[in-house]
């Protein structure tokens, strides 16, 4: 998955608005409710959250929208109805989105920061601002297209000076928005995982041993080298590539843990895009595993996929601690994406495109507020100024010696 | 032991007296044959080569006091140059003196009648090889030291003639170092059958430990592979069923087909099938095979015409005087067997069955002019498909255009030309074309010039290899071949 470019969107469909554009503190379906003690985001599913236990709040607080519905994967889009070329950002374009992923209820991003300029820089508002919420944000290295960003991690001249630009852009803690957000990164923001390649043998021709021992071992250890939180809590994770999540996978998972990837990762990724391949996912690896991609390509089976498969991955992997659901948004309709983008006259808005799944993370993230009011999007980040890219992070990138 | 009686009775049977394998008689005429041949093409109908006549080659004639039988050149050009070069020479009537050198590979082999020992090193690593040929039984011994590490891996097999036809077989693997404490690495049992020409078969069940950075796996794999002579077609097949153990046990399964088939005197047509699967997971790879390939003579399928006969024989007067030896149905196998029986105690009375079989290998010899080959092959865990295409076209001795060619002729030039695709990643694709000129001088010299252009796939690309082109020369002297 990830294949398809994603850095401009055209797709106008009209369906219901979530009125995350219109600055209400909170989305459609009602998600205002009574209170609850705060739910804060380990990367843990429901009820297996770490850390001590909150002071309850005072009844009628506001709280943070409590993440209670795992991971979600966003595309870094850059602008609506723009042409693939066009270097424009549209700050409503992320704001959307991000609003949506808080509103949800997730507790991490998935998103693609691919070593091409323009959507590189795109990457950099989604990793931050999401972070700067207590939201994790897993950076996906790879590229839309061609071999580039494979290269650089695979030539021993080029890779560490790459790392070290990912390190510095999208690595270095942002300041968090307010007090108490509960992530687990530096001063309650959100971590940030950096994910090494995406499904290496379908996308860039790279066999499992290949990978583990040529570009994700000395990712590694080139990462640990460069992280100044290494050997701390905060440290950056590094999260194997996953494989194709259908019956070539497994195999391909297996040659990797036989290859030594247990030794060169802090969290092993599966995708699953099958349910038949489950059982044949390995159950107990010595690590902690992330389903970094599920889903299915049909709206009308989304909400099924995630209440009884997800389940069901976490019962037969018991080592899953955490899954991405695939995907917030993209251009095909009908597809994985819950909501739509379109372009209004009062600004960018999103349309609830899988109702059924979205009233269910609803009804959870309402569930686990418990009667709270929630604090809404726009509350923590009322401008998005503070994340797009700045000058250093273009000059960082335009030094960068990678080609 | 009812069943060893079973099996005594039937090798001493009145229909089989060749079967008597137990004490070869000292005698010095050749024993009739089991099955009787046609007389062999006499020397006069030997074919003549460009570089003239050969005559049949006298397989008993020793070195004087050395003889060259083997000289081999190969070089490679790309993106560097390597070299190949092989002697070898007969020594007196004692043995054969073989010299390898490939780029950092020095070895030395010596070959007598029973024993064969050998000494290969390579920059530090070295293997040394013993095999001894008994009547009953061929014992093997293989020492290896891979790079600097401390550990040797050994290596001994033993191969048993329960019958004439009915071999077994075992093998052990053990490595000094103890990977996951653990010196034994591999064991077999197997059992082989061959019942004349027309069937060969065969069943091996292997143990083996395998290390991984996951931790030890244990393999048990069960094998069995036939090969049959139906009319004017040869089937072949193999298949395995493997249990893997260990941190990620898997079911693996391998299945392989293939069909020869002489639709028409001078046409052949081959399809082969080949897959790996999984259980749950489905086939794992692929390959599929056709071949359509027209010859300028009559051919023989290599174990339904003379030759075959000859060749089986050959071997069963040879077990029956005491040489451990099984019916051979290819150039290289057949030659390689006459130069062991050349050494034996025997050969006097083999002679005359190696000159008809090295005749009916003449008569028989496949005269190939024009063939195409297709393949597609799927690779589901490096993601990798692709498919190629050969095409050839030969040109006799004496010269004439292919549809030309008389009974007479002999192969002379070959042409291929190969186009192959390989997709990865997403659809990127990489193509080779491949040009390959072989000039036949006479049976025993070849010249072979190779020119390859490789465009790089994906991994080539992360790895920094470019397009390239690959230069090849061999030269290939086999005496008595």
């Amino acid at each position: 998955m990830i294949r398809a470019r994603l850095s401009t969107v055209t797709s106008r469909s009209r369906r219901r608005f979530l009125r995350v554009a219109a600055g209400l503190p909170l989305g459609a379906a009602g998600w205002l409710g009574g209170c609850s003690p705060p739910h804060a985001g380990t990367g843990a599913p429901r009820g297996q959250s770490g850390g001590p236990t909150p002071k309850p709040p005072l009844p009628g607080t506001a709280i943070l929208v409590p993440r209670v519905n795992g991971g979600i994967n966003v595309h870094p889009a850059r602008c609506l109805g723009c042409s693939p070329t066009d270097p424009l950002l549209d700050p409503e374009v992320v704001r959307v989105q991000l609003a949506a992923v808080y509103q949800m209820g997730f507790d991490g991003i998935r998103v693609t920061t691919p070593l091409d300029r323009s959507n590189f820089l795109a990457a950099i508002p989604y990793v931050r601002a999401a972070r700067a919420i207590g939201v994790d944000a897993v950076c996906l290295l790879s590229g839309f297209e061609g071999l580039t960003l494979a290269r650089a991690l695979w030539d021993p001249n080029k890779r560490k000076d790459v790392l070290k630009l990912y390190m510095d852009v999208f690595a270095t803690p942002p300041e968090p928005v307010r007090p108490g957000l509960r992530g687990l990164g530096p001063k309650g923001t959100g971590r940030v995982a950096f994910e090494i390649l995406n499904e290496p043998a379908g996308t860039v021709g790279v066999p499992p041993d290949v990978y583990v021992n040529e570009i994700l071992g000395p990712c590694f250890y080139d990462l640990r080298s460069l992280d100044p939180f290494a050997g701390q809590s905060t440290q950056l994770i590094v999260v194997s590539a996953a494989e194709a999540g259908n019956q070539d996978g497994p195999p391909r998972i297996r040659a990797m843990l036989e290859a030594g990837l247990e030794n060169v990762c802090d969290r092993i990724n599966y995708h699953i895009y099958d349910r038949g391949i489950i059982p044949l996912l390995s159950a107990h690896v010595r690590g902690i595993v992330w389903v970094t991609e599920s889903g299915v390509p049909a709206t009308a089976e989304h909400l099924a996929w995630v209440r009884d498969v997800f389940p069901e991955i976490r019962q037969q992997i018991p080592d899953v601690l955490r899954i991405f659901y695939y995907d917030l948004f993209e251009p095909a309709p009908g597809g994985y994406r819950v909501l739509d983008l379109t372009l209004t006259p009062e600004g960018v808005k999103a349309v609830v495109e899988s109702t059924a799944l979205h009233d269910y993370w609803a009804a959870n993230v309402l569930e686990a507020a418990a009667g709270h009011p929630l604090v809404g999007f726009d509350e923590l980040i009322p401008d998005m100024q503070p994340y797009l890219p700045t000058l250093a992070d273009t000059q960082a990138f335009d030094a960068a010696p990678w080609e | 032991m009812i069943l060893p009686a079973c099996f005594l009775l039937l090798a001493a049977s009145p229909q089989d007296p060749a079967a008597a394998i137990d004490q070869p008689p000292p005698v010095t005429a050749p024993a009739p044959s089991l099955q009787p041949a046609p007389t062999p093409p006499t020397g006069a109908e030997l074919p003549s080569y460009p570089l003239g006549p050969l005559a049949v080659p006298d397989f008993l004639a020793p070195g004087h006091p050395f003889t060259l039988t083997d000289l081999d050149f190969h070089l490679q050009d790309t993106v560097r140059t390597d070299q190949a070069f092989t002697a070898r020479v007969k020594f007196k009537d004692l043995g054969y003196l073989r010299a390898d050198f490939e780029g950092e590979t020095r070895g030395l082999t010596l070959t007598t009648h029973r024993l064969e020992v050998s000494a290969f090193d390579t920059n530090g690593s070295w293997d040394l090889t013993a095999d001894y040929r008994g009547r009953r039984f061929v014992a093997s011994g293989v020492v290896r030291r891979l790079g600097s590490d401390s550990g040797r891996l050994v290596e001994g097999s033993l191969d048993f003639r329960l019958t004439r036809e009915v071999e077994l077989q075992t093998f052990v693997v053990g490595d000094s170092s103890r990977p996951d404490e653990r010196f034994l690495r591999e064991a077999a049992l197997g059992v082989f059958w061959q019942h004349g020409s027309a069937l060969e078969t065969g069943a091996q069940f292997e143990r083996s430990y395998e290390s991984t950075l996951a931790g030890e796996n244990r393999h048990d794999l069960s094998s069995g592979s036939v090969i049959a002579q139906l009319g004017a077609a040869e089937l072949s097949g193999f298949g395995s069923y493997e249990d893997v153990q260990g941190r990620f046990p898997r079911r693996l399964g391998e299945a392989s087909g293939q069909a020869r088939w002489s639709v028409a005197p001078k046409l052949l047509l081959e399809a082969q099938a080949d897959g790996n699967f999984e259980a749950g997971a489905g086939t794992r790879s692929h390959l599929y095979r056709g071949a359509l390939t027209w010859f300028g003579r009559r051919f023989t399928l290599p174990r339904a015409g003379e030759l075959a006969r000859r060749s089986l024989a050959l071997s069963r007067e040879a077990f029956r005087r005491g040489e451990y030896e099984f019916a051979s149905f290819d150039v290289d196998g057949l030659r390689a067997q006459r130069e062991r029986l050349g050494l034996s105690p025997q050969k006097q009375a083999l002679v005359s069955d190696m000159e008809a079989g090295y005749r009916a290998e003449v008569a028989e010899r496949p005269l190939p002019l024009a063939g195409v080959e297709v393949r597609q092959t799927d690779d589901a865990l490096a993601d990798v498909r692709g498919w190629s295409v050969l095409a050839f076209l030969g040109m006799p001795w004496p010269p004439a255009l292919p549809w030309r060619a008389s009974e007479g002729s002999v192969p002379f030039l070959r042409l291929d030309l190969m186009h192959s695709q390989s997709v990865s990643a997403t659809d990127f694709r990489a193509d080779e074309n491949t040009a390959r000129l072989t000039v036949s001088l006479n049976r025993e010299m070849d010249l072979l010039l190779r020119f390859t252009r490789t465009e790089p796939s994906a991994l080539d690309i992360i790895r920094g290899i470019g397009e390239r082109s690959t230069f090849e020369v061999s030269w290939v002297y086999a005496r008595g071949r």
